[in-house]
Protein backbone atom coordinates (compact mmCIF):
# COMPACT_ATOMS: atom_id res chain seq x y z
CA UNK A 1 0.00 0.00 0.00
CA UNK A 2 1.13 3.26 -1.01
CA UNK A 3 0.70 6.81 1.68
CA UNK A 4 -1.89 8.55 0.18
CA UNK A 5 -0.61 11.81 1.81
CA UNK A 6 3.08 12.89 1.83
CA UNK A 7 4.91 11.77 5.25
CA UNK A 8 7.60 14.05 6.26
CA UNK A 9 9.75 13.85 9.40
CA UNK A 10 9.52 17.35 10.56
CA UNK A 11 11.94 17.30 13.03
CA UNK A 12 9.74 16.57 16.13
CA UNK A 13 7.44 14.01 14.74
CA UNK A 14 6.27 12.17 11.30
CA UNK A 15 3.66 15.16 9.62
CA UNK A 16 1.27 14.62 7.02
CA UNK A 17 -1.13 17.18 6.18
CA UNK A 18 -4.93 16.10 4.83
CA UNK A 19 -7.00 17.54 1.81
CA UNK A 20 -8.75 19.99 4.21
CA UNK A 21 -5.58 21.23 5.78
CA UNK A 22 -5.41 19.43 8.43
CA UNK A 23 -1.75 18.69 10.19
CA UNK A 24 -1.64 15.16 12.11
CA UNK A 25 1.89 13.97 13.54
CA UNK A 26 2.63 10.40 14.85
CA UNK A 27 5.15 9.12 16.75
CA UNK A 28 6.53 5.80 18.39
CA UNK A 29 7.33 5.57 22.41
CA UNK A 30 9.05 3.02 24.04
CA UNK A 31 6.77 1.47 26.50
CA UNK A 32 8.16 0.25 29.82
CA UNK A 33 6.24 -3.14 30.40
CA UNK A 34 8.30 -6.38 31.70
CA UNK A 35 7.31 -8.93 29.39
CA UNK A 36 7.87 -7.71 25.97
CA UNK A 37 9.15 -4.89 23.69
CA UNK A 38 7.06 -2.66 22.94
CA UNK A 39 5.91 0.52 21.61
CA UNK A 40 2.72 3.31 21.82
CA UNK A 41 1.99 4.96 19.07
CA UNK A 42 1.08 8.54 19.96
CA UNK A 43 -0.85 10.17 17.34
CA UNK A 44 -2.62 14.04 17.41
CA UNK A 45 -4.31 16.73 15.33
CA UNK A 46 -1.85 19.58 15.03
CA UNK A 47 -4.59 21.68 13.67
CA UNK A 48 -6.92 21.98 16.54
CA UNK A 49 -10.15 21.78 14.36
CA UNK A 50 -12.34 18.72 13.73
CA UNK A 51 -11.44 16.70 10.89
CA UNK A 52 -13.62 16.23 8.15
CA UNK A 53 -14.60 12.07 7.59
CA UNK A 54 -11.19 11.05 5.48
CA UNK A 55 -10.15 7.75 4.37
CA UNK A 56 -6.69 8.60 3.56
CA UNK A 57 -5.74 9.25 7.49
CA UNK A 58 -6.79 5.67 7.81
CA UNK A 59 -4.84 4.62 4.98
CA UNK A 60 -1.60 6.85 5.90
CA UNK A 61 -1.81 6.05 9.72
CA UNK A 62 -1.50 2.27 8.48
CA UNK A 63 1.22 2.79 6.06
CA UNK A 64 3.06 4.35 8.91
CA UNK A 65 2.31 1.52 11.21
CA UNK A 66 3.48 -0.75 8.05
CA UNK A 67 6.78 0.46 7.99
CA UNK A 68 7.37 0.13 11.92
CA UNK A 69 6.94 -3.22 11.75
CA UNK A 70 8.78 -3.87 8.75
CA UNK A 71 11.86 -1.59 10.84
CA UNK A 72 10.98 -3.83 14.23
CA UNK A 73 9.06 -7.09 14.87
CA UNK A 74 7.45 -5.53 17.97
CA UNK A 75 3.67 -4.64 19.86
CA UNK A 76 2.38 -1.46 19.04
CA UNK A 77 0.13 0.08 21.62
CA UNK A 78 -2.26 2.49 21.33
CA UNK A 79 -4.07 4.44 24.12
CA UNK A 80 -7.32 6.50 22.95
CA UNK A 81 -7.88 10.30 23.52
CA UNK A 82 -10.14 10.78 26.60
CA UNK A 83 -10.90 14.52 24.64
CA UNK A 84 -14.68 15.37 24.93
CA UNK A 85 -15.46 11.78 26.20
CA UNK A 86 -15.53 10.18 22.70
CA UNK A 87 -12.54 7.45 23.75
CA UNK A 88 -14.89 4.62 22.71
CA UNK A 89 -15.82 5.81 19.62
CA UNK A 90 -11.68 6.55 18.94
CA UNK A 91 -11.10 2.95 20.07
CA UNK A 92 -13.96 1.22 17.63
CA UNK A 93 -12.61 3.61 14.60
CA UNK A 94 -8.86 2.33 15.46
CA UNK A 95 -10.15 -1.17 15.77
CA UNK A 96 -12.21 -1.00 12.36
CA UNK A 97 -8.46 0.42 10.60
CA UNK A 98 -6.90 -3.08 11.53
CA UNK A 99 -9.80 -5.17 10.59
CA UNK A 100 -9.54 -4.51 7.32
CA UNK A 101 -9.35 -7.57 5.42
CA UNK A 102 -5.54 -7.02 4.39
CA UNK A 103 -4.98 -6.08 7.60
CA UNK A 104 -6.69 -9.09 9.15
CA UNK A 105 -3.78 -11.22 7.45
CA UNK A 106 -0.80 -9.52 8.59
CA UNK A 107 -2.09 -8.31 12.32
CA UNK A 108 -4.19 -9.03 15.41
CA UNK A 109 -5.44 -5.95 16.66
CA UNK A 110 -8.02 -5.88 19.97
CA UNK A 111 -9.01 -2.77 22.02
CA UNK A 112 -9.89 -3.56 25.25
CA UNK A 113 -12.11 -1.28 28.10
CA UNK A 114 -9.72 -0.37 31.12
CA UNK A 115 -12.24 1.58 33.85
CA UNK A 116 -9.46 3.54 35.70
CA UNK A 117 -10.16 5.58 39.03
CA UNK A 118 -12.67 7.95 39.08
CA UNK A 119 -14.75 6.23 36.86
CA UNK A 120 -12.33 7.71 34.09
CA UNK A 121 -12.63 4.80 31.41
CA UNK A 122 -9.96 4.52 28.73
CA UNK A 123 -9.30 2.18 25.70
CA UNK A 124 -5.84 0.36 25.27
CA UNK A 125 -5.57 -1.13 21.52
CA UNK A 126 -2.72 -3.74 20.98
CA UNK A 127 -1.63 -4.50 17.41
CA UNK A 128 0.86 -7.74 16.89
CA UNK A 129 2.24 -9.40 13.79
CA UNK A 130 0.67 -12.98 13.54
CA UNK A 131 4.02 -14.19 12.38
CA UNK A 132 5.10 -13.09 16.30
CA UNK A 133 6.47 -16.24 17.56
CA UNK A 134 4.89 -15.45 21.08
CA UNK A 135 1.93 -13.91 20.07
CA UNK A 136 -0.50 -16.40 21.77
CA UNK A 137 1.66 -15.29 25.03
CA UNK A 138 1.34 -11.83 24.42
CA UNK A 139 -2.58 -12.12 23.59
CA UNK A 140 -3.18 -14.35 27.02
CA UNK A 141 -0.92 -11.93 29.15
CA UNK A 142 -2.76 -8.91 27.64
CA UNK A 143 -6.05 -10.06 28.31
CA UNK A 144 -5.62 -11.78 31.09
CA UNK A 145 -3.69 -8.64 33.16
CA UNK A 146 -6.80 -6.66 31.87
CA UNK A 147 -9.18 -8.55 32.98
CA UNK A 148 -7.72 -8.57 36.65
CA UNK A 149 -7.04 -5.20 36.41
CA UNK A 150 -11.13 -4.73 35.47
CA UNK A 151 -12.38 -7.43 38.33
CA UNK A 152 -10.32 -5.76 40.79
CA UNK A 153 -11.66 -2.50 40.49
CA UNK A 154 -11.73 -0.86 44.31
CA UNK B 1 16.06 -29.16 27.41
CA UNK B 2 14.29 -26.04 26.77
CA UNK B 3 13.73 -23.52 29.94
CA UNK B 4 10.65 -22.42 30.72
CA UNK B 5 10.58 -18.44 32.35
CA UNK B 6 7.45 -18.09 34.33
CA UNK B 7 6.92 -14.26 34.36
CA UNK B 8 5.19 -12.83 37.37
CA UNK B 9 2.41 -10.97 36.05
CA UNK B 10 1.83 -7.15 37.41
CA UNK B 11 -0.37 -6.18 40.06
CA UNK B 12 -3.32 -3.86 39.89
CA UNK B 13 -0.84 -1.18 41.51
CA UNK B 14 1.59 -2.00 38.76
CA UNK B 15 -0.52 -1.91 36.03
CA UNK B 16 -2.04 1.24 37.29
CA UNK B 17 1.12 3.06 37.69
CA UNK B 18 2.18 1.66 33.80
CA UNK B 19 -1.37 3.48 32.51
CA UNK B 20 -0.78 6.64 34.15
CA UNK B 21 2.70 6.74 32.84
CA UNK B 22 1.77 6.29 29.88
CA UNK B 23 -1.29 8.53 29.72
CA UNK B 24 1.81 11.04 31.47
CA UNK B 25 4.23 10.42 28.61
CA UNK B 26 1.56 10.64 26.01
CA UNK B 27 0.50 13.92 26.87
CA UNK B 28 4.03 15.28 27.70
CA UNK B 29 4.40 14.45 23.80
CA UNK B 30 1.43 15.98 22.75
CA UNK B 31 2.34 19.64 24.31
CA UNK B 32 5.90 18.95 23.30
CA UNK B 33 4.57 18.70 19.23
CA UNK B 34 1.84 21.18 19.42
CA UNK B 35 4.58 23.72 21.12
CA UNK B 36 7.10 22.89 18.57
CA UNK B 37 4.81 23.08 15.39
CA UNK B 38 3.30 26.42 16.82
CA UNK B 39 6.66 27.93 17.12
CA UNK B 40 7.65 26.73 13.44
CA UNK B 41 4.46 28.35 12.23
CA UNK B 42 4.87 31.78 13.82
CA UNK B 43 8.03 31.88 12.55
CA UNK B 44 7.09 30.55 9.02
CA UNK B 45 3.91 33.43 9.12
CA UNK B 46 6.39 35.73 10.33
CA UNK B 47 9.12 35.22 7.43
CA UNK B 48 6.18 35.64 4.85
CA UNK B 49 5.31 38.48 6.05
CA UNK B 50 8.73 40.27 6.18
CA UNK B 51 9.04 39.54 2.75
CA UNK B 52 12.19 38.02 3.64
CA UNK B 53 12.42 34.34 2.38
CA UNK B 54 14.79 32.49 4.47
CA UNK B 55 15.89 29.49 2.75
CA UNK B 56 15.35 27.10 5.47
CA UNK B 57 11.86 27.93 4.43
CA UNK B 58 11.77 28.13 1.35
Amino acid sequence: MVSPYWVLYEGFALVFTTDNGIKYAIDFDEDTNPYYKAYWLNLTNLSNKPSPSDKKIAQTVICIIEEFFRQNPNILLYMCSTEGGKQAQRARLFLRWFNGAEQQKHYVARSVEVRGEEGRDEYVALIVQRNNPQLEEILAIFDEEIAMFNEQKP
Amino acid sequence: MEATVTRRRRTREEILAWLDEARQRKAAWQNKVRAEFEERERRRKEAAESGYYDLEWV
